[in-house]
């Protein structure tokens, strides 16, 4: 999974959001470090709606616009979690590594 | 006139790029968050704001990689766009074929002029001239070399590696080598477009989502290229390069020339 994949995954963990929420969303998330393009954006809710990992949610009109809310879906909350579990796996084993925390797998 | 327009009609512009069938999908959403990514919530200010700005070079140039990657045929596109980015996967890799044979004929000459291989027959007399030396023959012929990296790597699915070193290939042939041979230079412009795509390119995990890379390389057009060898340039070789004939192939393959 990709980190942008993985990122907005995350930004509809908690719930539906529309695009540009999603956005600021993986902003905050990563404390300004990934700045979604818009055009990036898309093609990552492409890719997921396509896997079957988020589907739309609803439609609310703001500004004489339409927003359109995606969430996760079952099988998107199963990939991410397997995901975070595969990534904080890493990082344990990245800061045993390091020498940063202690740990059986220092040896 | 892009005057006449406001910033909704001048995203809307932006976005005929993008293919019909991802418009009819994606449009309205993605113009409602690209207004989103503007709007204040000052009446005043926003009324402003959709008659002078315009889309950013940032925004218009990630509607251009989306583009490039949709035509390309990545994931989930129609199978018309996916067989036209197949077309170009298979070009690219047949120019690194090339390039790869060009560095696998240089490698069996070395070997061939310095004995490593002891079962091979006596170097012919105008192939045994003095290998030559300094910076410049060097690099170069690294840089041939490096192309077999490549293609393995392409082959083995490791795009992102492929792009990175063919980047630095292609950097060093288009320094030390203005005069490049056509094929390099198509190379470049191709490997160079892609690299400029980043991980959304038609060499990327986003096609191997869709065509996983053992394989659609491992397709017959791909097996047949593999057995071919590389065309003579149009108009004879370049200075660097003289044809041989290497006994037991009855077919040429260009290596790098000795200079006197």
């Amino acid at each position: 999974m990709t980190g942008q994949a993985f990122f907005v995954l995350t930004a509809l963990a908690d719930g539906p959001r529309h695009g540009y929420g999603i956005v600021g969303e993986v902003a905050e998330l990563s404390q300004g470090r990934f700045q979604l393009k818009i055009g990036g954006l898309y093609g990552v809710l492409d890719r997921l709606a396509a896997e079957g990992l988020i589907e739309p949610d609803r439609e609310e009109a703001h500004d004489g616009r339409l927003r359109r809310y995606y969430r996760l879906t079952r099988d998107g909350r199963r990939a991410l979690a397997a995901e975070a579990e595969l990534r904080a796996a890493t990082a344990r084993v990245v800061r045993v590594r390091l020498g940063l925390v202690g740990g059986e797998a220092a040896g | 006139m892009s005057g006449d327009l406001d910033l909704e009609q001048r995203y809307r512009r932006v976005l005929r790029l993008l293919p019909g069938y991802y418009r009819d999908k994606w449009e309205q959403d993605m113009v409602a968050a690209f207004l989103d990514s503007w709007m204040t919530g000052d009446p005043d200010e926003d009324s402003v704001t959709m008659e002078y700005d315009r889309p950013t070079r940032q925004e218009i140039a990630s509607v251009i990689a989306l583009a490039a990657r949709l035509y390309l045929g990545g994931s989930a596109t129609p199978r018309r766009y996916f067989a036209w980015g197949q077309a170009v996967r298979l070009a690219v890799l047949a120019v690194v074929l090339v390039h790869a044979t060009q560095g696998l004929s240089l490698l069996t000459l070395l070997a061939w002029r310095r004995h490593l291989a002891g079962w091979f027959p006596a170097l012919p007399a105008s192939l045994a001239g003095p290998v030559p030396g300094g910076a410049w023959p060097t690099v170069m012929n690294v840089v041939d070399c490096v192309w077999i990296m490549i293609f393995v790597a392409l082959v083995l699915g490791y795009y992102r590696m492929a792009r990175v070193v063919a980047a630095l290939a292609i950097a060093a042939d288009l320094v030390f080598l203005p005069q490049a041979q056509f094929a390099g230079m198509l190379a470049a412009g191709l490997m160079l477009t892609v690299a400029g795509c980043g991980h959304l390119t038609p060499l990327g995990p986003d096609a191997a989502a869709t065509a996983p890379p053992p394989s659609h390389l491992r397709s017959p057009l791909v097996l047949q290229a593999m057995r071919v060898q590389p065309p003579a340039p149009a108009g004879g070789c370049p200075a660097r390069f003289t044809m041989i004939s290497v006994p037991g192939n009855p077919a040429s393959a260009p290596v790098r020339s000795v200079p006197g």
